[in-house]
């Protein structure tokens, strides 16, 4: 389940650090949101920011809008926190380099 | 933590529900069934109003003339796959009406809509394939996605520039992807910018996948379904349905427009790996088709109920899930309760309807969905209007917004 090569993206390499993506996690939860920007990275989204499934799925479509980048289901399923987002995201990117 | 203990939520929920001391929404116990629009629930008379039961046909005399005849001929199940020993007479002649209504290829037939979803979208897309879906689709178009090894990738709910923005970044592999849309969305009861996701498919050279549950034997000249009436049946390249709405059984279909479709017999594993349909249902479903085939007497009455209550709820200051009338609709609620007051209010005036509230909706809000009949008579609208009055009376402050 390799991801595509994916050139918009790649060219725009200055993105790639963890934390620009979690920046961008923490915009995308000012959208979806507001009282859990803060958030500890390790804290359970669903739990701490009282987020059920089909707003998670809200919150990686904004990140997704956020990067410019298509983030396949698979890449996030797993994910509960915002450090485990951050992580399937950064491996998404690297895959593509 | 043990096995069960991850249930903790479920069992609160359970426990709220029957400690209500009032029929419950969801799961409603259904005791004797009168008619396709009528049931006794708690031992009282109900107009149902939410069953999809859009053409009324599970108590039309032929269908049932032809499931009773085929349970005398055939028996009553048929006890292997389509693969094996499930291969009998009366579900090829099914497909083959089915594809040639549509002047298709092919058509193959599942043993569940939920089936149909889950085998063609798990067999089209393997390893290295893209399924490009819309946000909003149903569970089995999800589940399906997970049980293929595709990559799935969501775009914003009928949105076809986000659609085409994911497109673009797959450059060439667009060839590889499968978009896959519902017709009609039965949350909301709204419809799919097809002509646009027509334009962008065709552009980047992807698949298109039309899901039209809730739209076949409904829209179209023949009844065939959104893209029928659309005319778009020469840029679709696969439709899936349902058995068990329009045409009053159980099953799902897959309509394919390449000779290839054909060949998802042979890898996908909800249709192997099951029993095929009942020869009862397959009879009774065949006549239903032929039924929608026949003339638009059906739902043309459908579609006069729908335009008349459609009209009647916004006039009453509800707020709607869509714009265009549909025959399924939903009144919009930010908070549960509201939904819920009105739910109960229109069952006990009598009138089942469905209750649906997050995560099971859109954008955390909660919905009463009302689904019309062509078999409702004018006393069952009569009374539906009339109830929905009443509510918006007693309630008016609380639905103003």
């Amino acid at each position: 389940m390799s991801p595509s090569p994916n050139p918009t993206v790649a060219a725009g390499g200055s993105i790639d650090s963890s934390g620009l993506i979690e920046s961008v996690i923490r915009q995308a939860l000012e959208t979806i949101r507001p009282t859990a920007t803060g958030l500890d990275g390790d804290a359970d989204l669903a739990q701490e920011a009282d987020l059920d499934s089909a707003e998670v799925m809200d919150l990686v479509m904004e990140i997704e809008d956020l990067l410019d980048l298509s983030i396949p289901v698979e890449t996030t399923a797993q994910a509960k926190t915002i450090n485990e987002l951050t992580a399937g995201i950064a491996l998404l990117k690297q895959g593509m380099k | 933590m043990s096995l069960l203990d991850k249930f903790a939520v479920q069992r609160l929920r359970q426990a709220d529900l029957a400690g209500a001391g009032r029929v419950a929404a969801i799961a409603t116990p259904m005791g004797e069934i009168h008619s396709a629009t009528s049931a006794s629930i708690d031992g009282r008379r109900m107009i149902l109003a939410g069953t999809n039961n859009y053409l009324g046909l599970t108590y039309d005399p032929e269908c049932c003339a032809a499931a009773i005849s085929a349970i005398e001929a055939l028996g009553t199940g048929t006890t292997g796959s389509r693969m094996a020993s499930g291969n009998y007479a009366g579900h090829r002649a099914l497909e083959q009406e089915l594809a040639d209504a549509f002047g298709w290829a092919s058509c193959i037939v599942f043993s569940t809509g939920y089936q149909a979803n889950l085998g063609v979208v798990s067999a089209l897309a393997g390893e290295g394939d893209y399924l490009l879906i819309d946000a909003d689709s149903h569970a089995c178009i999800h589940d399906g996605c997970r049980l293929s090894d595709a990559t799935t990738i969501r775009f914003r709910h009928n949105d076809p520039e986000n659609l085409e923005r994911r497109l673009s970044r797959l450059g060439d592999e667009a060839s590889r992807a499968l978009i896959v849309v519902e017709s009609l969305y039965s949350t909301l009861g709204d419809r799919a910018p097809l002509r646009e996701i027509v334009e962008i498919k065709k552009r980047h050279g992807a698949w298109l996948l039309v899901d039209e549950a809730h739209s076949f034997g409904l829209f179209g000249p023949k009844g065939l379904g959104l893209c029928e009436e659309l005319g778009l049946l020469d840029d679709v390249d696969f439709i899936v349905g349902t058995f068990s709405k329009s045409l009053g059984g159980v099953g799902g279909f897959c309509i394919g427009r390449h000779e290839d479709t054909e060949l998802l017999r042979m890898v996908s594993r909800p249709y192997i790996f099951t029993a095929a349909p009942a020869p009862s249902v397959i009879a009774a479903t065949h006549q239903a088709l032929r039924r929608v085939l026949q003339g638009r007497d059906l739902r043309s009455q459908l579609w006069r109920h729908s335009e008349r209550l459609y009209a009647e709820i916004a006039s009453l200051g509800y707020r709607l899930g869509t714009t265009t009338p549909a025959p399924v609709m939903a009144l919009v609620f930010e908070k549960i309760s509201d939904a819920q007051s009105l739910w109960q209010d229109l069952f006990d005036a009598g009138i089942y309807t469905n209750l649906m509230i997050p995560p099971a909706t859109p954008s955390g809000l909660s919905l009463v969905r009302i689904s019309l009949s062509a078999a409702h008579s004018e006393d069952d609208m009569n009374h539906v209007v009339a109830a929905l009055a009443s509510h918006a009376r007693s309630a008016r402050p609380l639905i103003a917004a």
